[in-house]
């Protein structure tokens, strides 16, 4: 049975071998399977064995039930509210590090449901926040000099108070 | 001095005229001739007298006037809109041009390694679609100002695709200078709805004929009683005295790809309604508000009218000021504060919706129905306990 499955080796070497359907959930590896079959690794230079293996969590949830669409724009900072299953809220409730490797690998990968939930859930952290909670929230410098700042506030005016 | 007084005696409306009183019962080609004169006697003396006053002549005061006071043919008052002048800021589109912010730096737009400027290194187009979920124009300010990389995912087309682009009336005349770079970003958005503003939409169509834009109404300033007055620039009516309650809406319901759909929140309530049997009332009317002569004391009375009344016991629908048809399910001990109460158009029928849950529904016979491809502006009644409401951006539930 083992030759059915298809070998996704990460960025530190790891091997998974998991089902077809699970693995084609990526469009990138669907492509190489269709290009290469199952006999040899996939390599996924860019994926690290952690954040492969809770891509794979996904895509085996995900296998046989797709999920619902998410609601945009975000109507809530409670992504159950968009439209998000429970087991989906709870499966980004991780540490913005790893949300954010989550995001690289699905994009990398190319798994269209996961880009757009880990996305969603960036999005409804910076929901509702001002401008110093989101710097605080990113650890973002304000990287704009004494005069891009005060040209960008002139700029705002006009959806200052809207 | 006097003739000028005595010229005016002879041509002013008698005091028992139907025209004196409300400006707005007043047909506008009456009204305006008197306006002008009216206005002519208001002149400022540094205007009519000169530097010098005893070279005052009255053709002098009235060429002065009208050469330093008179709108030119090409203004957005002329026309249509000499109902409503000072209410709607003129807009000043000089500088739209000009890209905004930071891009007027020498040297134009930096060009940006965005993976540097934006958290966890993530690539631009993952921003852009994280920005997608949450940016609109009440939050635009707050997301711009974070770091140059937020600032650029912005301002860019892709953070704004598919979006529906709201922009409030408040906005409108500082956006006005940068409007060109805006309908730039917003070239994909799925549409803009916009205030009614005959200087923006035609700005709008001349530079981005190809985005959708849908007429956002608000309370109208001057087409309302002497007991409301509206406020936070159309956005919400407040009552400020216990009769003369109607306003009407400045544009029609949007109906080109939807039922229209009229919904208001009710801001602030009274305890009671009294010894009154109706409260709250709300409707559409076919008739173009800038051809309505006289308003009415009720929304009720408002020409070729449909509107719903919230009594005490029921709900009833008036068509034309005549009871056409009465609903049990639903009375005036529904509409609380803090509520969404809409009204859904159908062909056959009105749709009462309180929180965005149906909970009545009013037939009408096909002789009482809302005539096909016809504006339909809204009315609505502050009586009985409503203090304030607000209109809502809510589309058919």
């Amino acid at each position: 049975m083992a030759e059915d499955k298809v070998k996704l080796k990460s960025s530190q070497g790891e091997i998974f071998e998991v089902e077809p359907e699970v693995a084609t959930m990526s469009t990138l590896i669907k492509n190489m399977v269709e290009d290469s079959g199952t006999d040899e690794e996939i390599p996924l230079p860019n994926v690290k064995t952690a954040i492969l293996s809770k891509v794979i969590d996904y895509c085996k949830y995900h296998k046989d039930s797709p999920p619902e669409e998410i609601q945009k724009p975000l109507k809530s900072t409670n992504l159950v509210e968009c439209g998000v299953s429970e087991w989906d809220n709870e499966y980004v409730n991780i540490e913005q590090e790893v949300l954010f490797e989550l995001i690289l690998a699905a994009n990398y990968l190319d798994i269209k449901s996961l880009l757009d939930l880990t996305c969603a859930k960036v999005a409804s952290m910076i929901k509702g926040k001002n401008t110093e909670e989101i710097r605080k929230q990113f650890n973002i410098v304000n990287d704009f000099t004494p005069e891009e700042e005060a040209q960008v506030r002139e700029e705002n005016r006009w959806c200052e108070d809207a | 001095m006097s003739s000028l007084v005595m010229e005016d005696m002879g041509r002013v409306l008698p005091r028992d005229s139907p025209f004196v009183g409300c400006l707005r019962h007043a047909p506008q080609q009456i009204l305006m001739g008197h306006l002008d004169r009216l206005m002519r006697r208001r002149v400022p003396a540094e205007l009519a007298l000169g530097p010098d006053p005893s070279d005052f002549t009255e053709e002098r005061a009235f060429s002065t006037y009208d050469s330093a006071k008179k709108l030119p043919s090409s203004s957005p008052y002329v026309g249509f809109q000499r109902h409503a002048p000072p209410s709607s800021p003129a807009l000043s589109f000089a500088d739209s041009a000009v890209r905004p912010g930071y891009f007027r730096l020498p040297g134009g737009v930096p060009e940006l390694d965005l993976k540097d400027t934006l958290p966890g290194e993530l690539p631009e187009e993952v921003w852009s679609e994280v920005m997608r979920s949450i940016i609109d124009v009440p939050t635009l300010a707050a997301l711009s100002r974070v770091c140059t990389g937020f600032h650029k995912v912005a301002v860019s087309e892709d953070a704004w695709r598919d979006r529906v682009v709201r922009v409030p009336p408040s906005c409108l005349e500082h956006l006005a200078p940068h409007l060109s770079c805006w309908l730039e970003a917003w070239a994909a958005a799925k549409k803009l709805v916009l205030p009614r503003s005959a200087q923006l939409l035609k700005q709008v169509a001349q530079q981005a004929p190809a985005i959708p834009v849908e007429v956002s109404w608000r309370f109208d300033r001057h087409l309302k009683g002497d007991g409301v007055e509206v406020v936070q620039h159309g956005r919400a009516v407040r009552r400020v005295a216990e009769e003369e309650l109607v306003v009407l809406g400045d544009a029609a319901l949007p109906c080109a790809t939807r039922l229209p759909y009229l919904e208001v929140h009710l801001d602030k309530c009274g305890e009671g309604i009294g010894d009154s049997i109706n409260d709250f009332g709300f409707g559409v009317t076919a008739c173009d508000p800038q051809e309505i002569a006289e308003l009415g004391s009720v929304a009720d009375e408002v020409p070729s009218s449909w509107v719903v009344d919230f009594t005490q016991s029921m709900v009833c629908l008036s068509v034309n000021n005549r009871e056409a048809s009465q609903g049990k399910h639903l009375s005036a001990a529904a509409l609380k504060e803090g509520s969404n109460v809409g009204l859904l158009i159908k062909p056959e029928a009105f749709e009462i919706y309180i929180d965005g849950i149906l909970r009545e529904t009013l037939a009408v016979q096909a002789e009482e129905r809302v005539p096909a491809n016809v504006g339909l502006f809204p009315v609505l009644d502050l009586y009985g306990r409503t203090i304030q409401i607000s209109k809502t951006d809510a589309e058919e539930p």
